[in-house]
């Protein structure tokens, strides 16, 4: 199957066309089938990356799927695609995801279906495209690409503000993507420079010795474009108005995979490419992540529109995941990857279920509620899972990421990592405070009295999401294994030692818990199925 | 006989300019005629492929006036397609407009046939005949229609700027002969190895003069005042024809004329310094004003200027090969993604141009899908969005000026596409996102049918040049893919005789 990758690409792409032009304009029938089957086809189709997978020292080694094909060959631009223990669990999220958000849209979406439902393929072809990426120019015509059908999404079918908020949000993206753009064609200039030919490939750029010192100004423009994609703080601002303007299938997609492209691209482009660049401007990188984290925490708790609780909350989350991605060790690199995944599923979780909400009672402002757990028990427990999820309560996914996170972390940047952690209690409290508004308390309105409980496809919507929390949650450690090589690897860019385990579990972790956590992660995978238990 | 092969298919094109005039005079409907120029402007594009596929070099012809190589044979196919399609988009125009008379098929006949001059000639006063054989044809077009007020302003506003331009650059010609004793390019170029040349203020003069020019012809900052007004009064056609055809040809002489004037010592240094800065500055005129823009020939008046602004960026480049391959990438970029999106105005301004105000557009996307679809394609390409061609054409220019050491050019360009980006974005969301105000005639449901195909091909040929930029080689026979196949046009154009010039050497290795 060396073609798997394009077709995981090119499926959605070819099938979101063909739904574009040859769609009905007033039967939405074959618009959603079609696009439904093609989504459900291309998540299967991604469960095959897995296929190969075999146990190593460091870990579990996925098998490595690869394509390469000359695309423009006056400047070494080929179509290049690969991917490893980072990527792949970020293709399969993306592929179950686009599947849930098209089902999920079913009774959102009454007319333009084939421009609705074509645009979500598009869109979904296009960040698999960047996350199977290994060459830069391919990665930046994929990152461009999925903008576009990201676009009309908020801009045809948002709400009342849709287009302040769509201009706002195609600029700041479009800013960073041309910042980008010098970037790139500054690293190619120089491989053409010092290596005599000119390459776009990812590899072959990391480690090359730039001419201007340690290229500090290259790597602005990329922090730039992946920054604004992951709000990073001060960059975020796009985001609320984005996510709370969109269709809420759409916001789903967007908040769990669009946004983790900008982590994915600062861990596979930016932070890889630039090593020195990236080390000086860590600390100042972690600071920003972790006053995001705090900042989003606050005007979280601060909000009365749910959509806008969430789309607050995911911010900060993100800020978490970040301050790992900035922290250039094992467990937080590897909690970044493993808590995009827990993320994705957690936020993106809660904003389907402000989807259901705003279907049922019309509105998602916070004071429209009150007493529902009495009216819809079902959405309710749906809800508290979720919620409490998002917390982070053990045994469910985001608690495994952010503890590793902020274990890593805590080496690198002390004080950072715990004005971050408070996130935890701020988190918490948001969360139940949001819950204990719409779902306690007596009924007062009519609306939420005459509401109706979830029913079967919407549950059925919820319940890949489910196990995947608890399971990720209960047994985080195949998929750990399998990012540990890769992880490895990376950090090798920073000059971080290859296999830490002899060195890291026993002397610089404390609580034998944490370190159990290391040890599996990056070690060998036999003990590993043990000490996860540990956690809990 | 057979040494002036090379020139059919220029005696083809005035054959078909004259025949299309004799019609006009003979046949009642102007439409055959446009149809008749169709279809010989084709010929004369496959009579200049099938050359350009055996061309044998560099031909220099009638004493060393006119040389034919491969950058002419480009710009030739280039001419002929903007010509056919600018053809087929003003037949139901002038219909609509009931300005339908053969002449206006034949003008621009003889517009092409300046062109096609313009982008051989190696001397200067070859040169200045295939300018104002295209200028006098254009100036014409541009007030075709004769009862309507905005295009008489544009047509007298483009004729007297036009011809001082015309007065400036023979006066620079003439500053040019006095010093070098020669209006031959070539021979320019290898006096200018000699200090007392190169030093010379006269010639020095006399260049920059010749510039100036050029910047008219392009609408380069400060020369580009004219261009809102005429670009708005044209017949929209017309305007397409100006955007594409006349541009491609007044960019194809600052190559050749920048190449053989510019490319040595002090001179390289000073036309350098100048072009580094009209390009910046042209490039903040066009985009910082297009943003303000009410009107949407206007605003994409500005946005040509703008774009004239990043083509100078490759122009500052030059010599380097790799830089004028990416300025005839561009060229033709822009040239499909304009015909695209002018075509879509035309349609929809409706009888007389009512309709341009962009606020006018609200909704028509879900009216007009095909119109809305062609739009949004154009404006992304001219925004530079992957995969359409205007992405590729920007970015080779950017690797062209990073490989010049201009990176600083490339920031400004970069910092511009962003200010564009809302302008462009402005006509998408207008169209898509916005209710309908019942603004564009209800009488005008359907699309004519030559519109609509060149609404389509364009489209498609924006997306093409995109994607199959350098992996669909089979689009001419026995031609490289189009960027490699500029590249050799653009060496072809380098190689000429410029004894001792390092430049040229190291160039032509790449």
């Amino acid at each position: 199957m060396s073609f798997l990758l394009s077709l995981l690409i090119f499926l959605p792409l070819l099938a979101g066309l063909a739904i574009l032009f040859f769609g009905d304009e007033d039967e939405q029938g074959f618009a959603r089938w079609g696009s439904l089957v093609v989504a459900i086809a291309n998540g299967l189709l991604s469960i095959g990356l897995l296929a190969g997978a075999e146990r190593v020292a460091g870990g579990i080694q996925l098998a490595s799927f690869e394509e390469k094909r000359p695309w423009i060959d006056a400047l070494g631009i080929q179509y290049f695609l690969r991917t490893d223990g980072m990527s792949t669990f970020l293709i399969i999220l993306a592929t179950a995801c686009t599947a849930i958000a098209i089902a999920a849209s079913w009774r959102i979406v009454s007319e333009k279906a084939r421009i609705y439902y074509g645009c979500m393929l598009l869109l979904s072809g296009g960040m698999i495209g960047v996350l199977a990426a290994a060459d830069l120019f391919c990665f930046y015509v994929f990152w461009e690409v999925m903008l576009i059908p990201a676009f009309f999404l908020i801009g045809v079918f948002g709400g009342e503000q849709r287009r302040p908020a769509v201009i706002k949000f195609v600029i700041y993206t479009m800013v960073g993507s041309l910042l980008m753009l010098i970037g790139i064609t500054y690293v190619g200039w120089q491989h053409f420079v010092l290596r005599g030919s000119w390459t776009f490939a990812i590899d072959a750029l990391y480690g090359l010795p730039f001419r201007d010192g340690i290229a500090m100004w290259p790597f602005l423009t990329f922090l730039a474009a992946f920054g604004i994609k992951a709000a990073l703080f001060p960059l975020h601002t796009w985001l609320p108005a984005a996510y709370s303007q969109a269709p809420m299938p759409v916001t789903f997609l967007l908040s769990a995979v669009m946004a983790k492209l900008g982590i994915y691209g600062l861990l596979r482009v930016a932070l890889p490419i630039f090593p020195e660049a990236a080390q000086v401007a860590m600390p100042v990188l972690a600071a920003l992540a972790t006053a995001g984290v705090v900042y989003a925490a606050f005007v979280a708790l601060a909000q009365e529109d749910a959509r806008l609780v969430v789309a607050y909350a995911s911010i900060s989350h993100l800020g978490v995941i970040l301050l790992g991605v900035f922290s250039l060790t094992h467990q937080a690199v590897a909690g970044s990857v493993f808590h995009m995944v827990g993320h994705a599923v957690t936020t993106g979780a809660l904003f389907l279920l402000v989807g259901f909400m705003a279907e049922r009672r019309g509105s998602t402002l916070i004071a429209d509620w009150g007493g529902a757990a009495k009216t819809v028990p079902v959405f309710a427990t749906f809800f508290m899972l979720f919620m409490l999820a998002a917390v982070g309560l053990p045994g469910l996914t985001a608690f495994i990421g952010e503890f590793m996170i902020f274990l890593g972390a805590f080496k690198q940047h002390a004080t950072a990592t715990a004005i971050a952690a408070t996130s935890i209690i701020f988190g918490a409290a948001y969360m139940l405070w949001w819950y204990q508004r719409t779902m306690f308390g007596p009924v007062q309105h009519d609306g939420v009295a005459r509401m109706a409980d979830l029913n079967m496809r919407e549950g059925a919507l919820l319940m890949p999401l489910v196990l995947a929390i608890i399971g990720l949650g209960v047994f985080p450690q195949p998929m750990l294994s399998a990012i540990a090589p890769s992880t490895a690897a990376y950090l090798k860019h920073f000059g971080v030692a290859a296999d830490p385990a002899p060195t890291v579990s026993p002397t610089k972790v404390g609580p034998p818990a944490h370190g159990a956590v290391t040890h599996g992660e990056a070690g060998d995978a036999a003990p590993a199925e043990h000490s996860t238990q540990g956690i809990h | 006989m057979l040494a002036y092969a090379p020139l059919f298919p220029f005696f083809l094109l005035t054959a078909v300019a004259l025949i299309a005039m004799l019609m006009s005079a003979l046949v009642e409907d102007g439409a055959k005629v446009g149809w008749f120029t169709a279809a010989g402007l084709t010929g004369v594009g496959v009579l200049a492929v099938n050359q350009w596929a055996s061309n044998d070099g560099p031909h220099r012809l009638l004493s060393d006036a006119v040389t034919i190589d491969g950058f002419s044979y480009f710009f030739y196919l280039l001419f002929c397609i903007i010509g056919v399609v600018s053809t087929v988009m003003a037949i139901p125009y002038l219909d609509r407009e009931q300005a339908q008379r053969g002449e206006y098929y034949a003008l621009l006949a003889f517009a092409l046939t300046g062109m096609f001059v313009m982008v051989s000639s190696d001397d200067l006063m070859t040169l200045f005949l295939g300018l104002e054989t295209m200028s006098l044809a254009v100036y014409v077009m541009v007030g075709w229609r004769r009862h309507v007020l905005r295009s008489n302003e544009a047509v007298l506003k483009y004729f007297f700027l036009g011809s001082l331009a015309a007065a400036i650059f023979l006066y620079g010609i003439a500053l040019i002969y006095g010093s070098a004793g020669t209006t031959n390019l070539v021979d320019i170029a290898s006096l200018l190895h000699t200090p007392a040349l190169n030093m010379n203020p006269v010639f020095v003069l006399g260049s920059l003069m010749v510039l100036a020019a050029v910047g008219f012809k392009v609408a380069a900052f400060p020369f580009h005042m004219w261009a809102p007004d005429v670009y708005e009064g044209a017949p929209t056609p017309v305007t397409a024809f100006m955007a594409t055809a006349v541009k491609a040809a007044a960019f194809a002489l600052a190559v050749r004329v920048g190449l053989a004037l510019f490319s040595v010592g002090q001179l390289h240094e000073i036309g350098q310094a100048v072009v580094w800065h009209l390009a910046i500055l042209t490039m903040f005129v066009g985009n910082v004003f297009a943003l303000v823009q009410k009107n949407m020939k206007r605003m994409l008046a500005y946005s040509s200027i703008a774009h004239t602004g990043y083509l100078l960026v490759g122009i500052a480049a030059l010599p380097d090969a790799d830089a004028g391959a990416a300025i005839m990438f561009y060229l033709v970029a822009y040239a499909f993604t304009n015909l695209g999106a002018l075509a879509c105005v035309a349609f929809l301004a409706g009888r007389e141009e009512r309709v341009e105000n962009i606020e006018d557009y609200a909704g028509i996307a879900w009216r007009y899908p095909l119109v809305g679809l062609g739009m949004a394609i154009c404006m992304f390409s001219l925004i530079g969005f992957p995969p359409t061609a205007g992405f590729f054409g920007k970015y080779y220019l950017f690797i062209a000026a990073m490989k010049a050491n201009l990176a600083p050019l490339v920031v400004v360009a970069v910092i511009n596409s962003i200010l564009s980006v809302y302008y462009y974005l402005r006509v998408i969301v207008t169209m898509y996102m916005v209710p309908p105000s019942g603004a564009v005639d209800p009488a005008e449901s359907h699309i004519p049918g030559p519109t609509r195909a060149v609404i389509v091909y364009a489209s498609i040929a924006v997306v093409w040049a995109g994607i199959g930029t350098a992996n669909i080689t089979a689009f001419l026979p026995g031609a490289a893919p189009l960027i490699t196949s500029a590249k050799d046009s653009m060496k072809s154009l380098m190689s000429k005789p410029k004894p001792e010039s390092e430049r040229t050497t190291t160039t032509g290795e790449r």
